[in-house]
């Protein structure tokens, strides 16, 4: 392999690894922010106090893992690699809108069910985690939908000339 | 390298996307889950040995505390720390200072914002009096407002909008802020009532408590025409403490005109304070105001939920008093 691949495959590589680590800092974003205004308000840092940001830490270290094995895939899987970070800026942009978004409006839409959750802690944390899901849900739906778009014409052409459309699945494993 | 009509399209639906997300995110949406107190807290779970404190003519202790009305975990851990600050030194009296119930109806949420996590200290026995706040009905003036008031103060067992209470050497003055505007088109009334009452009161200390401050340097700041209005009057019975909320944070003035003025506002939310040349005092904290009362001598001390003490200040009976 010649210097100038290595060095191409070492970008890729680490642009992939910082897209990973922006997407799980999104995720467990308002998380951080809760419990940091808690502990600059006095709040005494307890383990019980950390659920919330173990819930989206947990949430945001898998969706990183997916993303990072996502992108170094769709490298392969077209020409032009402006494809691929197009389609995940579209998808870091959603989520960072909706993981807090979504937190925010339901949080502050449940207020008048506070007794019941205050009384259960595994529903907030699933109440919790389930928000963000969907929010991570519909990042990787509009990565998916982006980079497909974008790569349509190039699926087109590698089917011949547009006449018959190949199917994405077939495109990853390099038919 | 050149790009496609597609991937110019998608690149700058992601850009704009990117602007707007993250307008709105660093100026919305972050700020208010900071600023808002919108997890659900724990019950607290402490047993208090009921009516533990000593009250006596020339002893006194309790507790002020604002704009707790949400419920949520650093409402609970304020409400925590006011119980275990009874374990440490019991008080029979807590002056609330408005906002006692954000985001929905008094008689919805009452359990969410009071009873569970001030459980402790009401199954002790502890007295609340309430100052009425912006936020205890709806944000707007109306009638339904006035309604979801006498709820409230029906709830609390508080006697009037406006009212006065003795408890050991101390008088307490509770003014009704809540319309806009200092006091509204009530203003002349209820301050006739205080110029009254202050001028009939014979105890030796004299704390106003009110929710909206006279002086404040906090987010929303000094309330308009409280200086023109109602400082006159305080000054003129030379009142020792005042007692407000409405600012999410502590602060505490220099001594005007011999006067105190205090903002125990932190019982949920965090806003910024900051210090001005009439500031002694102040933090951005979560907090509540355990106050002691023996003979000539008040001191206040401005606790965190940590247990740590923010402020501690020491004010002297004055003359002939």
């Amino acid at each position: 392999m010649s210097t100038r691949l290595r060095v191409d495959g070492v970008v890729r590589e680490g642009a992939a690894a910082v897209y990973a680590v922006l997407a799980f800092g999104v995720v467990v974003a308002p998380a951080l922010i809760i419990d940091s205004t808690a502990r600059g308000g006095g709040v005494a840092p307890t383990w019980q106090a950390l659920d919330l940001l173990a819930v989206s830490a947990v949430l945001g270290l898998g969706y990183g893992v997916v993303c990072y094995r996502r992108l170094r895939r769709q490298a392969t899987m077209t020409r032009s690699r402006p494809n691929v970070w197009i389609g995940a800026a579209n998808a870091l942009v959603a989520l960072a809108l909706l993981s807090s978004v979504l937190l925010a409006v339901v949080l502050h839409e449940l207020g008048s069910m506070q007794a019941p959750l205050a009384g259960q802690e595994w529903t907030l944390l699933a109440l919790w985690g389930g928000v963000q899901l969907a929010a991570i849900a519909v990042a990787e739906a509009v990565e998916r939908g982006v980079f497909r778009w974008l790569t349509a014409p190039e699926r087109r052409a590698a089917a011949g000339h547009g006449q018959r459309r190949v199917p994405a699945h077939h495109y990853r494993r390099g038919s | 390298m050149s790009l496609t009509r597609r991937q110019l399209l998608a690149a700058a639906a992601g850009a704009g996307g990117a602007a707007v997300a993250g307008g709105v995110l660093a100026q919305e949406v972050w700020p208010l889950l900071g600023r808002e107190d919108l997890v659900p807290g724990r019950t607290p779970e402490l047993a208090l040995r009921p009516q533990a404190w000593t009250t006596t003519p020339d002893r006194l202790t309790f507790a002020a505390v604002g704009d707790t009305g949400t419920g949520g975990r650093q409402a609970v851990a304020v409400a925590t720390r006011m119980a275990q600050g009874y374990e440490q030194n019991p008080y029979g009296l807590i002056t609330h200072l408005g906002d006692i119930c954000y985001y929905g109806r008094i008689e919805d949420r009452f359990e969410d914002v009071f009873l569970r996590p001030y459980g402790p200290l009401v199954e002790a026995g502890v007295d609340v009096e309430l100052a009425i706040g912006n936020h205890d009905g709806d944000v707007h003036f109306s009638d339904s407002r006035l309604e979801e008031i006498e709820i409230e103060l029906r709830l609390l067992g508080t006697p009037a909008r406006y009212f006065r209470s003795t408890h050991g050497p101390v008088d307490f003055f509770y003014l009704d802020s809540s319309r806009p505007g200092l006091f509204g088109s009530t203003a002349s009334e209820q301050l006739d009532w205080l110029d009254d009452a202050l001028a009939t009161s014979t105890s030796q200390w004299k704390v106003v408590c009110l929710h909206h401050p006279p002086y404040s340097s906090g987010r929303h700041g000094s309330t308009p025409g409280a200086e023109d209005l109602l400082v006159p009057v305080l000054e003129r019975h030379a009142v020792d403490l005042v007692l407000a909320g409405h600012d999410h944070n502590y602060e505490r003035t220099i001594p005007l005109d011999g006067i105190t003025y205090v903002v125990s506002g932190g019982g949920a939310k965090l806003t910024p304070v900051r210090p001005t040349r009439i500031t002694a005092a102040a933090a951005s904290v979560l907090q509540y105001l355990h106050v002691e009362v023996d003979g000539d001598r008040l001191t206040g001390r401005c606790i965190r939920p940590d247990g740590r003490t923010v402020d501690r200040f020491t004010l002297r009976a004055r003359e002939g008093r």
